[in-house]
């Protein structure tokens, strides 16, 4: 939780992103403004640049801005197909060492999915498991990829997800492993999770195989509360349960690094096909920076534009193509801000 | 009497279905012959939890169906280190061809060296391909209607090579292994069973966006396969985007394909959709053996012995065996009995209903009254006639010994069974 700073207004790196980035970054943007909300956005742009060693990273200002304010809230950013250099994403996590990614998952009322009442909260290691990236070809034909946990990571992770229950009031967490098959691995993640599961005897700690969870998450999402997992099943539950309550388009995501950086992002592509036309769906973007909001402690402010989101989307007046309706981004965004205002 | 109106849907779709499980058995694999007399041998592994009982379902039904299949149990304890229980089992299971089992419980508490003791039959007998057939079932309630997803998950490598090992204190690494000649085979074996089946479409689910050269090289091999079945569209689906759009669009999925883990993660997904583990069947075939087993291997400890275990599962994954044998009447009626067994009763199974899995809710049905139905359907049907007569004639079902009912529902049960018999010359009628 982070102080409020100078007036009392927070500064917070806003990283608007590529195709549908900007506009749906101005329309929080526009409806944090509504809200009346003390955030104060510096732009930056994270294009990849080539640094002194020939090694990729981000650009300096945009380190430095981050740096500085610790908060940070992302659009979409496109991944580049032979330009050179690794994805965005992988950049950012691994220069501000990105460890967890919560994506809560709460059935939207109005957006009607075979699935309700989901109330749910994956929370994924992103810093090692399976996506290591370190793979050989051992003979011709032959492929190892290494999947590496370790024990700081595992620990980091558990005791993240604790304090996570903790601080949001959840009831229990469920560690996801597939330690039946991956013994020491899974079985070192597995153990590292009950050593913090003592130190926080409030919360119910529950283990459950990876299969069954995905076997009962698709029968019955509400017996599940708060999900701890390596990153490859995080990777996979965490889509399982975006696509529970309508998909990356209404998903919020936030990823906690060390030294208390935290960037909330969309997780969707950057749709460059409606790019520019006022037909996008700012609801991702706008629940990351509820998100955000209430990482910061703002709880009030939070709770205030998520009930004017939901409550628009419910109306089912003003609605984005993607939701069902034919409103424009703009519509949907000055609804929002008018009920804001109503709500006052 | 209203129970039975819509039976007469079921008929063209469990007819289907057996012809379709024929064509493709009769050309995927050779069944061992029949030996002593004209009956099988099948190994059965019990297992923990709830496959004692599940198996001992199986066995009452095919003693009431007189099917010529004898089986030879063979105990594996999960609790002791040493591997020979397991290695008696695969000896079995290499003498007689076939087998079926329930799941052996892995004791993540023991040393890593213990190793997952199905994993251990899998790889020891190479069955490479992990078959599961999801189909939305008749009277089963469930969130999404229509699916019908065949799911090939290679069944020896990937993830579960269990090959792991602590590198510094603190750091484990596990290794994955994905290999060109397995890739390459279970990616055959995917593109065969679809023509076969006459499947239009595999989906290759992979991550190689991340796993660049080990999921790279999958998707190359299925590739290179594909080049040579230009009838069967191709094409990929990243694991994260597949489960995205399993949970709100099933439909749209045909015939998958994909290593280790992801099939793990994807049939059991699809398990969960077409109504809980307690009703797909799994198999694992090699080049040499098959097993089978319910389709999402689950040992069940908290709900085992309290005769609440859905049957329907490790039933089905009998008849698919007895198709295996070639054994195909006895399979379709033992399918066409328990299909209308589950609409009958009308249990509402919380497994069936979408819910938590394997629980039958309704207190009149439990799973031994559900098997008993199961062999009453049978004996409805097919009285104690040999199968012989009634294979030749269709006058010949008229001329059965009548059972004993009721007078109000013979005529009823008669036109089913009519129905049945007719349906049962037609299957035997193609290969005899």
């Amino acid at each position: 939780i982070v102080g409020l700073g100078w007036f009392g207004m927070q500064t917070v790196t806003l990283i608007p992103g590529d195709g549908i980035g900007p506009e749906i970054s101005s329309a929080v943007m526009k409806i944090f403004e509504a809200a009346k909300a003390p955030i104060r956005w510096e732009e930056r742009n994270v294009t990849a640049i080539k640094g002194p060693g020939g090694r990729w990273m981000i650009p300096p200002d945009a380190k430095e801005s981050m740096d500085r304010n610790k908060i940070g809230l992302k659009g979409p950013l496109k991944t580049p197909i032979a330009a050179g250099h690794p994805s965005m994403n992988l950049l950012l996590r691994k220069t501000f060492d990105l460890y967890a990614n919560v994506r809560p998952c709460i059935s939207i009322e109005g957006y009607k999915t075979p699935y309700t009442n989901v109330d749910l909260v994956t929370i994924r290691e992103n810093t090692e498991g399976e996506y290591s990236g370190i793979e050989h070809v051992i003979v011709e034909g032959v492929v190892q990829s290494i999947k590496l946990i370790t024990e700081d990571a595992s620990r980091r992770i558990a005791e993240y997800a604790f304090e996570y229950a903790r601080n949001n009031q959840r009831s229990s967490v469920t560690a996801v492993h597939k330690a039946n098959i991956m013994r020491m691995s899974d079985g070192l993640f597995l153990r590292k999770c009950r050593e913090v599961a003592e130190g926080y005897k409030d919360i119910k700690f529950t283990e459950m195989y990876l299969d069954t969870v995905c076997l009962n998450m698709v029968q019955d999402p509400t017996q599940f509360d708060v999900l701890v997992m390596p990153n490859l099943y995080g990777d996979i539950l965490s889509d399982l349960c975006a696509g529970l309550i309508g998909g990356l388009g209404v998903t919020p995501s936030g990823n906690i690094g060390a030294n208390g950086v935290a960037i909330f992002e969309s997780v969707h592509g950057t749709a460059p096909d409606i790019a520019g036309l006022d037909m996008a769906n700012p609801t991702a973007l706008l629940l990351s920076a509820v998100m955000m909001l209430r990482h910061m402690g703002l709880h009030d402010y939070g709770n205030k534009i998520q009930t004017a989101c939901f409550d628009t989307i419910r109306d089912k007046k003003v609605l984005t193509k993607d939701l069902g309706g034919n409103s424009k981004c703009s519509e949907f965004t000055a609804d929002i801000c008018r009920r804001i205002q109503d709500l006052d | 009497m209203h129970h039975f109106t819509n039976k007469t849907e079921n008929y063209p779709f469990i007819l289907e279905l057996s012809m379709q499980l024929i064509t493709y058995e009769m050309l995927m694999l050779q069944p061992p012959p029949a030996k002593y007399g004209g009956r099988h041998t099948v190994t059965l592994i019990p297992g923990d939890g709830i496959g004692p009982e599940l198996l001992n379902h199986v066995k009452e039904v095919f003693r009431f169906s007189c099917v010529p299949v004898d089986f030879e149990v063979v105990h594996v304890n999960s609790a002791l280190e040493s591997e020979d229980d397991i290695n008696n089992a695969i000896t079995a299971i290499r003498r007689n061809g076939v087998a079926l089992k329930g799941n052996i419980e892995t004791n993540h508490t023991m040393a890593p060296s213990v190793k997952s003791r199905n994993n251990l039959l899998r790889t020891s007998l190479d069955l490479y391909a992990n078959v599961m057939h999801c189909q939305s079932l008749p009277g089963v309630q469930t969130r999404h209607k229509n699916i019908d997803i065949m799911i090939i998950r290679e069944n020896t490598e990937g993830e579960y090579s269990s090959l792991e090992h602590e590198s510094v204190s603190g750091v484990v690494e596990c290794l994955k292994i994905i290999t060109r000649n397995n890739s390459l085979r279970i990616a055959d074996y995917a593109f065969r069973l679809a023509r076969e089946k006459g499947r239009s479409r595999v989906t290759a689910v992979h991550k190689a966006n991340i796993m660049k050269l080990g999921d790279g090289l999958f998707l190359q091999c299925c590739r290179e396969v594909a080049s040579g079945y230009p009838d069967i569209t191709f094409d990929s689906m990243i694991v994260d985007n597949t489960t995205m759009q399993l949970v709100s669009k099933p439909q749209q999925f045909d015939v998958m394909v994909m290593p280790n883990l992801y099939g793990n993660v994807v049939s059991n997904v699809c398990a969960g959709l077409v109504g809980g583990p307690g009703l797909v069947p799994g198999a694992n075939y090699g080049r040499d053996y098959a097993v089978f087993e319910t389709a999402t291997r689950n040992t069940g400890k908290s709900i085992a012995g309290r005769n609440i275990a859905n049957p329907t599962a490790m039933l089905l994954a009998g008849c698919m065996m007895l198709d295996h044998l070639r054994l195909y009447d006895y399979a379709s009626m033992i399918r066409n009995a328990i299909l209308t067994t589950m609409n009958e009763t009308r249990v509402s199974l919380p497994s069936l209903t979408g819910f938590s899995p394997h629980l039958f809710r309704c207190h009149k049905a439990n799973p031994q009254n559900f098997t008993r139905r199961t062999c009453a359907a049978f004996r409805l049907c097919h009285g104690s006639v040999p199968l012989s007569a009634v294979r030749h004639t269709t006058a010949g079902a008229s001329q059965k010994r009548s059972v004993c009912l009721p007078n109000s529902q013979v005529s009823l049960f008669r036109s089913f069974y009519l129905d049945i018999c007719a349906s049962t010359i037609k299957v035997s009628s193609l290969h005899s």
